[in-house]
């Protein structure tokens, strides 16, 4: 068989992309480059914006004083155009490093505040002034008999020296995962008051109040950010004596938590630094099984966001450039261009979880049908938010700016302002007005979204969290059914009422769907022994943020049906509202009657099933119907090949 | 170790542990807890009207069988007023649905419910017997699933119904969502989980869907068109959409409930199996991942899946939104009668519907070699 040629330049093919399509090493490694390319561009027009001050009124920095002037300080201008990339120190970060480096360009560190001076007519013009190299190291999360507790950040700093360093305008900023717990000091910490259990191998549809309250972070008995890292994540993590087959199930907690935290902290970390702009490695084929992991815990409402190939999270645009990129061609390009990069390590070891569990499957089915990543991963980006109109194009979220500045669009504010000439105009106008962004704070989205009710974020995660995720379950699984009066008379919540303030969170009706199984299964495990644990920094401060902008939109969300109360002083909780088996019969009747106009309540032509029809009548009729069915023949050994799992012992 | 109790009742000795909830149960709370959420899932959804003429699609298996249980149970017990009818139909596969159908009127028997049976043979002329010896068992399940559609609308038209229910259950939903997304197909992952779909009001309003006199019918040429019945505004709707399958056979096997359990002889290894696959794994790692998924997707609307412009076959009246006027089940018959199965199934459906166009005009507009070598000379 001849040699298969390069379907670009006809030079020999070392790479089988698809099965009908081969290419030569460099047209690969430049087909990588260009698929990043246009999101590299949104990256250096959402930094110009940001030196040209376009950005500070979503920043919270007053009016935008160098739109009105014309020019901006040395200073602030120093601290502007900064890029993030998010650097884990494997392929695909790697990757992105050496692409990002290329393609953005930023000048050596020396030289950026004066490089559109000095550099005149040597180099290209500047627009991202900095890339800050952000590796968050979560060593303390693995337990230090195993070889995974080292440090590795100096490993990861000298893979950034190789790429050049601060010659080549990389910054290294290392953090430590336990930072979550830093910076409680403006909402005080929120300590979980009580998880209640359920009964041990229950699943995670059980329900439960999800209550926190809130502490002084002065006290002096206040955990150390390491310790309380180590007791939410061991909150989860498999218990000695629990059962082999509920360990999958909390790998996968840990997993989702893992994933949740590690994704604030770097949107975090990108808005301290002053970053436009957070870069992630994340490949197609990453993106395809999280899309599907995501859609399996239940957190498809905020995949749009989550998943988004470009978006702007609040004040950050977040940007994947390599989602159009498979796994294998990434490892291809690492090895071509000779980066170095280190070992994957996971967090959750050998074992599975619905992670490991997708990715094998979804593996599998590529190799069988080719197209499935890119299908999985064209799907996601199709996806969009269920509220319309709470994500909403960058310019159009930009109110005190537009309206400042009556007349014409974006093209024609922008005109002249980028100083690098009409290109760089036209990049601003088309990060303005082509990107998305999801924001929730008063004033922004919601100013322009008329009547449309914002999504507001979860506490957790600080993604779109939608209303009442909790109520979903229980409304599905009838689960409060005689056991709510449990649960409010355990002495666990009454424990919330003793602390701080005297005020509890009602967190349940705040986290999303995903975030609330999340706690729900920990105390599901833990028997309910989940009080005292202290919640990272954030979720305090996305809490505090919650309740005020709910305050202020009272009226609003009150036409609106939303905005359910969230904050109760202790003795307040409708302990009177469980549900027993009748009253929902009753209930439901009356239900089924009042639908029908023009009849009673009593049904009419349904004498015999009037509101006094009892429990002991139904059972009645469940015996005469069990006797009617007990002759009957049965393939009761299939049967219980199916549900032998779920049958008792004795059964 | 002391038998345990109930987790709802606090008093009767636990029988089960859920697969939903992982509660431990007694009997009579598991029966009263599964009827409760499919009557809540009723009420939530408003899913039916007093007086309403509801059918219940019975195939004789197991989310069937005690669908027709449970709705009868329900329609007793909260006094919805409701006219139950059970509706099946007999794709004709030997050895399948003719012992199923046996249970099914077993059933209709027991729970005293009238029973209404189509065939494929009275409606298209075809059997699934018929079918599959013609192409084989690749796609098989494309005309089955089609024609079985059309085959109940018609049903229930005759029946002159308002409401068909079906036994589809939480786990089918979520094996829909997940292969909607594993192929793609973003029209139907924003409504694959709605619980209701309804016949948009105005469509069909010229002509009756037909098809329901089979002795109208030639078995030869169908012409559904010939019999003009009304299906506007039947609603369909899936009362079980969030029970869970294996309590479904729970329910079955502790009320101990007949139906029929054979897989389907012509099922193949589809796409659906994958999908299906991965979601019991998932459920064996986290037994909510079933209804997570449901969750997941009732919140997935996507961009540029607006509903297509319905208009009614040109041939049977029965709706659809191709362009070139016929509806699926006309398009696929045509194929099957003009020996052209692919038609309606292959990608490129230009090239077979040419294809079928040459078969059925008999080769009148294949080109003569004299034609061919003036065209040729053009150029």
């Amino acid at each position: 068989m001849p040699p298969r040629k390069c379907y670009r330049c006809s030079s020999r093919a070392t790479l089988l992309l698809r099965k009908t399509l081969a290419s030569c090493s460099e047209c690969a490694c430049k087909a990588v480059e260009v698929r990043s390319k246009p999101l590299m561009e949104l990256a250096r027009g959402a930094a110009l914006l940001d030196r040209n001050g376009f950005l500070d009124e979503m920043r919270g920095r007053g009016s935008s004083s160098s739109e009105t002037t014309g020019e901006s300080s040395s200073q602030s201008q120093d601290s502007r155009g900064a890029v993030a990339l998010a650097f884990s120190g494997g392929p695909s970060s790697r990757a992105l490093l050496h692409i990002a480096r290329r393609l953005l360009n930023p000048p050596p560190a020396s030289s950026a505040s004066s490089s559109s001076e000095k550099d005149k007519g040597k180099r290209k013009p500047v627009d991202v002034t900095r890339i800050h190299v952000i590796y968050v190291d979560d060593s303390a999360l693995y337990p230090s008999d195993e070889g995974g507790a080292r440090d590795l950040t100096e490993d990861v700093r000298a893979i950034v020296e190789e790429e050049g360093g601060a010659a080549a305008g990389l910054d290294f900023v290392p953090i430590k995962f336990e930072d979550l717990f830093q910076g409680q000091e403006e909402g005080g910490q929120l300590v979980l008051a009580a998880g209640l259990g359920e009964e041990a191998g229950s699943t995670s549809t059980s329900t439960s109040r999800i209550r926190a309250t809130r502490s002084s972070s002065n006290d002096l008995s206040s955990p150390s950010p390491l310790t309380s890292l180590r007791r939410l994540f061991s909150t989860l993590s498999p218990h000695s004596t629990s059962p082999r087959s509920l360990q999958p199930a909390t790998r996968t907690r840990l997993e989702t938590l893992h994933h949740s935290l590690l994704q604030h902290l770097l949107r975090h970390t990108a808005a301290v630094l002053g970053c436009s702009t957070l870069l992630l490695g994340e490949s197609a084929t990453r993106s395809s099984i999280r899309l599907l992991s995501t859609l399996s815990t239940g957190g498809g409402h905020k995949w749009p966001v989550e998943g988004s190939e470009a978006i702007w999270v609040d004040e950050v645009l977040v940007l994947r450039p390599l989602r159009e990129t498979g796994g294998k061609e990434i490892a291809y390009y690492v090895r071509e261009r000779g980066l170095t990069c280190l070992e994957p390590r996971s967090l959750l070891g050998s074992g599975g979880s619905i992670g490991g569990l997708t990715r094998d499957f979804l593996l599998s089915l590529e190799a069988g049908v080719p197209s499935t990543v890119s299908t999985v991963g064209r799907t996601g980006g199709k996806l969009v938010l269920k509220e319309e109109g709470s994500v909403q194009s960058l310019g159009e979220t930009m109110i005190p700016y537009a309206s400042s500045q009556q007349g014409g669009g974006w093209d024609e504010r922008v005109a002249g302002r980028s100083g690098v000439g009409q290109k760089g105009d036209r990049l601003m106008a088309t990060v303005l007005t082509q990107t998305q962004r999801w924001t929730w704070r008063a004033g922004s989205a919601n100013a322009n979204a008329n009547s449309t009710r914002v999504v507001l974020p979860c506490p957790l995660c600080g993604l779109p969290a939608q209303q009442e995720a909790g109520r979903w379950r229980e409304k599905i699984t009838m689960r409060r059914m005689g056991t709510r009066g449990e649960e409010a008379g355990t002495g666990k919540a009454d424990t919330a009422s003793t602390d701080a303030r005297g005020e509890t969170v009602e967190l349940d009706e705040m986290l999303c769907y995903p975030c609330l199984s999340l706690f729900l299964d920990a105390a599901t495990a833990n028997k309910g022994d989940n009080a005292g644990l202290v919640l990272p920094g954030h979720v305090g401060r996305i809490v505090e943020e919650r309740l005020c902008y709910e305050r202020a939109e009272q009226p609003t969300m009150a036409t609106n049906g939303g905005g359910s109360k969230s904050v109760q002083t202790t003795g307040e909780d409708e302990v009177g509202d469980q549900l027993d088996l009748d009253a929902a019969a009753d209930g439901g009747r009356r239900q089924m009657a009042a639908a029908a106009p023009g009849v009673s309540a009593n049904g009419a032509g349904g004498g015999e099933h009037t509101e006094g029809h009892s429990q002991g009548a139904r059972d009645e009729e469940s015996v005469a119907i069990l006797r009617r069915h007990a002759t009957r023949r049965l393939d009761r050994s299939a049967m219980e090949g199916k549900i032998g799992g779920y049958l008792l012992e004795d059964e | 170790m002391p038998p345990r109790t109930c987790a709802h009742c606090n008093a009767a000795k636990a029988v089960l542990r859920r697969p939903k909830t992982g509660l431990l149960v007694c009997r009579s709370c598991f029966f009263l807890v599964f009827e409760t959420e499919v009557h809540e899932t009723i009420l939530a959804s408003n899913l039916f009207s007093r007086g309403d003429k509801v059918a219940i699609g019975a195939s004789g298996g197991k989310d069937s069988t005690v669908l027709a249980y449970v709705m009868k149970t329900l329609n007793e017990r909260y006094d919805y007023g409701l006219d139950l009818f059970l509706l099946s139909i007999d794709e004709g596969i030997t050895g399948y649905r003719d012992d199923s159908l046996e249970t099914v009127k077993q059933n209709s028997s027991e729970y005293n419910l009238p029973l209404k049976v189509l065939s494929y043979k009275d409606l298209y002329g075809w059997t699934m017997d018929d079918i599959v010896s013609t192409i084989g068992k690749k796609s098989n399940c494309t005309f089955c699933g089609v024609f079985r559609r059309q085959a109940l609308d018609r049903g229930a038209a005759q029946l002159g119904v308002d409401h068909i229910v079906t036994g589809h259950n939480a786990d089918d939903i979520a094996e829909t969502v997940l292969m909607n997304v594993l192929r793609g197909d973003i029209a139907r992952l924003s409504r694959c989980t709605e619980i209701v779909t309804q016949t948009p009001a105005g469509a069909g309003e010229s002509k009756g869907c037909g098809g329901g006199g089979g002795d109208q019918e030639d078995e030869d040429e169908v012409d559904p068109a010939s019999a003009a019945v009304d299906f506007l505004g039947i609603k369909r709707s899936k009362p079980f959409k969030y029970a869970y399958e294996k309590e479904i056979v729970l329910y079955a096997y502790f009320k101990s409930l007949t139906y029929f359990s054979t897989e389907c002889i012509y099922s193949p290894n589809a796409y659906r199996g994958y999908a299906r696959a991965y979601l019991k794994d998932l459920e064996a790692i986290r037994p909510s991942a079933i209804v997570d998924i449901i969750h997941s997707g009732e919140a997935l609307p996507a961009k540029g899946a607006t509903k297509q412009v319905q208009t009614t076959c040109s041939r049977c009246g029965y709706l659809t939104s191709s362009a070139d006027g016929l509806c699926k089940a006309c398009l696929l018959l045509d194929g099957l009668n003009k020996g052209v199965a692919g038609m309606g199934i292959n990608s490129k459906p230009s090239k077979t519907a040419k294809l079928a166009a040459t078969n059925g005009e008999e080769q009148k507009s294949r080109p003569s070699p004299q034609t061919l070598r003036a065209a040729a000379s053009a150029f």
